[in-house]
């Protein structure tokens, strides 16, 4: 027991002194092709969302509907790149293109069928959004959507497009 | 293990002393990982046959640790249920206990990828091997092995494992074997990577090798099973199809018979700016394989089998959920998804979604092989069947329309129509029992106080003659700025029994920062069923406190 | 390198499809096709001592794959006859409850019976223990039943059990003789049930047709237990019972009017108190 107690301690210091990096993962676009999770989040040094979703959660779509509408706004005032990673499983993988596509949802969009990015990415539940710096670490990340994240979702992304750092204000915070 | 662990006490600190030297190098050490602990407090309910448990509380929880440096990325998984959580896996308390269930390296590069430890795997659409971790139904069945990914040139994937597949804490008996090979031609051939045509073709074989030990029956101790697929597409139109055959593999699920089994699934979708529309059709037989032949349940599944229904989350409507049947099923499914533009008539400022939705499943024709032996007899081939011979007994229908609108920067509105046909008897494992016609409605509101506030009412309600007759849910739930606030009520007013007309009431908080979350709920639960990949899990019914905490870090 | 690494490939592949598929060709199916020898009971033509084997069948007449049990139980005393002790515990509400004024009226549950299905945390049914009371054996594949019981096939016992049962005067008596085989230094516990036979009643079969059988006849019925579901302790110290030594009870229970005594069997089981493993099983009809 002890020696968990340890292991987990260890891990936990490194975790604070190192930003977390995407892990390379394969994926699949819509089109059945191959790529990697580092290629996708290429953005020519502009910060890039990751959001994890399934056609069946009801607060994802929301959460996309919401950034969809938006889109357009934040692409043009900070240069972000939003990222759809589907979770949907063999019963729904092949329905999420059609899906996303009646949707209008302007993102790129990859599957993750049998979650290995899911997990590589440490994600718990969907809906999940990491935030990701020019440099590919990532920044921020949220998990749930409650209504109105998309307010604060913007406040972050237009301070890592600023080259503002989100960890001094993290380390403040627990301090206060 | 004790010594793994030891190691990673010793060698991690002195890593990452390295690392901070070496500043320059573009390879940075990573650490990362996520917790989830479910815990529950149960009292005694008779009313909803909630029963106490002697622990009083109950506790799932796990942790994942990784560790990643350039190509190199290494992770260790802690696990512990102090006891289980009532409705999980626990085959009378195999799953109890704290321990270390997973633990993998990987190395990957542009065209490699080798992972040694435990992994997660699927071929193709799952038909010949899906290894896969479904936490909330208490399904994990890592493979402990090795594994190698190799993209021979760009378009031509192949990967190959070997490993023995998780049980609780254990491994299973039976050994696999697995290739798969895939090509995309639009990839491979340069001339063809910007064509509209696309055409990809796919093949699997899985091995399993388990000793033969019965005294009864001659039984192989290899077993084999086979899949290919086919992928055509242009422009917006994408035609995607598998067929799997699996050899002689007399097993608990089958009864011990020795026909092969078959699979095969299309799946036809349409899709373009505002419009997407779906057609899958699937027929099985005899396909369930697992890499213990007598294991049942969710136990140790290597085949997955994937049900053609759709995945409903409002609670009602998923009620009473399908599970796929490997020992034969047919299914259609037509979906279709439209997009009112924004400005139209229908559409309004914001647009309307509107999804339609069928499906439908029956059972297969079986006939016997004569008459002195019934369908489904231990030791004999079982039966003849040809494929796509449909049987007349039907299994699942359901049609469900829903609307979606937002109608002004405040209001947002959700409404959902489903007409249900459930095969009680056969989805159950009953006999007698009625098959429910159920007709599901679902209104949902959202009014937007401001920016950061809102309230979300939602309303169901199920008509049924059949089973426990009509039910009707209402919730609000109030959110703002990483906080949530939500009450509901299940009230089943419609049972014919009128001792047991109860209301399942729940309330509920949360907050959410960042990657955190952590909830606490307090109510009764009804009992129920949780369902996939063909494998359904009675969930008992319960009464108590619920707090969950997850954090990804 | 290219080509080696294709080559290899291929090579592996043919590999792995040349070994990993066994083919069983119709008429090879079964081991001993007319349940010919196998008769631990007569192998050198007389009656020796031998392991007989309990099997706990977890059962409910509305549960359609409960069949799939009893047949194993019946084939299992097809090739092993005298060796197999088998008991039918119904239980469950779902799949036990009786139908009133149908073939399902009866209600086959009892009390030890529902105890013991707890105490096994099932899941589901059918599920069986094969010569032990430890959950964590149940085992919910019929077909494994005969694997798990091939086990004890040709272990020699280290106990045998006689039992003498009588029924008079409304109630019913069984005397039971332990003798230790080996000497023996295990904690023993001692289980004394009643199951009745050939009662006819309401079955549901999946593997028939129609699925509902109203003539279906239920043997191994459980009853009653004389000493509750995990019976009681006949030596609770690891000391060591000579060989030959004997442990001697006597159990009496009033019969309920509801069973035919004519049908009725008493099963006997010895079995370790800390291991749960069965170390011995006896059955003998109630009235000869």
């Amino acid at each position: 027991m002890k020696k968990i107690v340890l292991v987990i301690l260890a891990f936990a210091v490194c975790a604070t002194m190192y930003s977390q990096e995407i892990p390379q993962v394969q994926l699949k676009n819509l089109k059945g092709k191959v790529v990697n999770s580092q290629e996708i989040i290429e953005n020519d040094g502009k910060p890039v969302m990751i959001c994890f979703f399934a056609t069946w959660c009801k607060p994802c779509i929301k959460e996309l509907t919401a950034f969809s509408e938006a889109y357009e706004d934040w692409a043009d005032e900070t240069g972000v790149k939003i990222i759809a990673v589907s979770i949907d499983d063999a019963r729904s993988t092949n329905s999420v293109g059609p899906f996303v596509n009646a949707r209008g949802w302007e993102f790129d969009v990859y599957l993750d069928a049998n979650g290995d990015f899911k997990r590589a990415m440490n994600v718990n539940n969907v809906p999940h959004s990491f935030l990701l710096d020019g440099k590919g670490n990532v920044a921020w990340q949220h998990t749930s959507y409650l209504e109105g994240d998309e307010a604060e979702t913007f406040e972050m992304i237009k301070k890592v497009a600023a080259g503002e750092s989100l960890k001094e204000e993290k380390v403040e915070k627990e301090e206060e | 293990m004790k010594r793994f662990l030891f190691l990673l006490v010793v060698f991690l600190p002195a890593i990452q002393l390295f690392a901070q030297k070496d500043g320059k190098n573009e390879n940075k050490f990573n650490v990362s990982g996520n917790f989830q602990s479910d815990l529950q407090y149960y009292f005694e309910d008779q009313k909803i046959g909630a029963v106490a448990v002697d622990e009083r509380l109950l506790s799932n929880s796990y942790a994942n640790f990784m560790i990643s440096y350039g190509k190199f990325s290494a992770g260790v998984r802690f696990e512990g249920y102090y006891n289980t959580l009532l409705g999980f896996p626990n085959s009378g308390g195999k799953n109890d206990g704290f321990g270390v269930p997973s633990y993998w390296a990987n190395f990957t590069n542009d065209k490699l990828e080798v992972t040694v430890g435990h992994f997660y795997e699927q071929f193709g659409n799952g038909l010949t091997l899906r290894s896969y971790e479904e936490k909330s139904l208490g399904i994990d069945n890592a493979i402990l092995g090795a594994r190698v990914k190799y993209t021979i040139v760009p378009g031509v994937n192949i990967k190959g494992l070997v490993g023995k597949q998780r049980y609780y804490w254990e491994l299973s008996d039976g050994i696999l074997r697995g290739v798969d090979g895939e090509i995309q031609f639009n990839e491979m051939i340069k001339s063809l990577n910007d064509s509209q045509f696309r055409f990809g073709i796919g093949g699997s074989f899985v091995s399993k090798y388990q000793k033969e030990d019965n005294p009864i029956y001659n039984l192989p101790n290899n077993v084999a099973t086979g899949a290919g697929r086919l992928n055509i597409g242009y422009s917006g139109f994408n035609l995607i199809s598998e067929y799997a055959y699996k050899i002689n593999d007399p097993s608990a699920d089958n009864n011990y018979i020795y026909r092969p089994g078959q699979a095969f699934l299309i799946n036809a979708t349409y899709s373009q700016k505002g419009l997407g529309v779906i057609l899958s059709t699937k027929w099985v037989d005899n396909m369930s394989l697992r890499s213990d032949r007598n294991a049942t349940l969710s136990d140790l599944t290597v085949s997955y089998l994937p049900e053609i229904t759709r995945n409903y989350t409002y609670v009602l409507q998923a009620f009473y959920p399908y599970a796929s049947q490997p020992m034969g099923e047919w299914g259609v499914k037509g979906e279709f998804f439209y997009k009112f533009k924004k400005g139209s008539k229908l559409g309004g400022k914001y647009g309307t979604t509107i999804t339609l939705n069928y499906s439908r499943v029956h059972n297969i024709k079986k006939t016997a092989m004569n008459d002195s032996t019934p369908i489904g007899t231990s030791g004999t081939y079982g039966y003849n069947t040809s494929l796509f011979a449909v049987g007349n007994e039907l299994y699942y229908q359901d049609i469900n329309v829903e609307i979606s609108k937002k109608w002004s920067k405040k209001w947002y509105t959700n409404i959902a129509y489903m007409n249900l046909y459930y095969n009680y008897n056969v989805l159950m494992g009953t006999a007698g029992h009625d098959n429910v016609k159920a007709n599901i409605g679902v209104i949902e509101a959202t009014y937007k106080i401001t920016d950061k506030y809102a309230l979300k009412g939602e309303v169901q309600a199920m008509f049924t003659k059949q089973d426990k007759g009509n039910w009707i849910l209402g919730q609000i739930e109030f959110t703002m700025p990483n906080w949530f606030f939500t009450v509901f009520d299940n009230w089943n007013y419609g049972n014919p029994d009128k001792d047991a007309r109860v209301h399942y009431f729940n309330v509920g908080f949360g907050y959410v920062k960042g990657g955190n979350r952590i909830q606490l709920t307090y109510g009764k639960q009804r009992e129920g069923v949780m369902c996939v990949g063909g494998v359904c899990r009675h969930v008992p019914a319960s009464n108590g406190f619920a707090l969950s905490i997850s954090s990804t870090f | 390198m290219k080509k080696t690494i294709i080559l290899t490939i291929a090579v592996l592949l043919a590999g792995i499809f040349a070994v990993s598929c066994d083919k069983i060709e119709e008429g090879e199916y079964l081991k001993h096709p007319n349940n010919s020898q196998q008769d631990p009971t007569d192998t050198t033509g007389q009656k020796t001592l031998f392991r007989k084997v309990l099997i706990i069948d977890f059962t409910g007449h509305k549960c359609g794959n409960c069949p799939k049990g009893h047949k194993m139980i019946a084939t299992l005393e097809g090739t092993y006859h005298d060796a197999v002790v088998p008991v039918a515990m119904h239980c469950t509400s779902t799949y036990a409850s009786p139908e009133p004024g149908t073939a399902f009226a009866d209600d086959f549950r009892t009390e030890e019976g529902n105890y013991l299905c707890t105490y096994t945390d099932l899941e589901g049914l059918p599920a069986g223990l094969v010569n032990t009371l430890d959950p964590l054996s149940l085992s919910n594949a019929p077909t494994e039943w005969a694997t798990l019981f091939a086990n004890y096939v040709n272990v020699t016992p280290e106990l045998s059990i006689e039992v003498i049962p009588s029924v008079a005067n409304g109630s019913m008596t069984a005397n039971v003789k332990l003798t230790a085989e080996t000497a023996c230094s295990r904690k023993l516990s001692l289980c004394v049930y009643v199951v009745e036979d050939n009662i006819i009643g309401g079955q549901i079969d999946y593997e028939s047709d129609p699925t509902t059988i109203e003539d279906y006849v239920h043997n191994h019925v459980f009853r009653t237990s004389f000493s509750g579901a995990l019976g009681e302790s006949v030596k609770d110290d690891t000391e060591e019972l000579a060989k030959a030594a004997i442990i001697e009870k006597s159990y009496t229970k009033d019969v309920n009017s509801a069973w035919n005594i004519a049908n009725c069997k008493v099963v006997v089981f010895v079995y370790d108190t800390d291991t749960k493993e069965v170390l011995q099983a006896e059955e003998v009809a109630v009235e000869d």
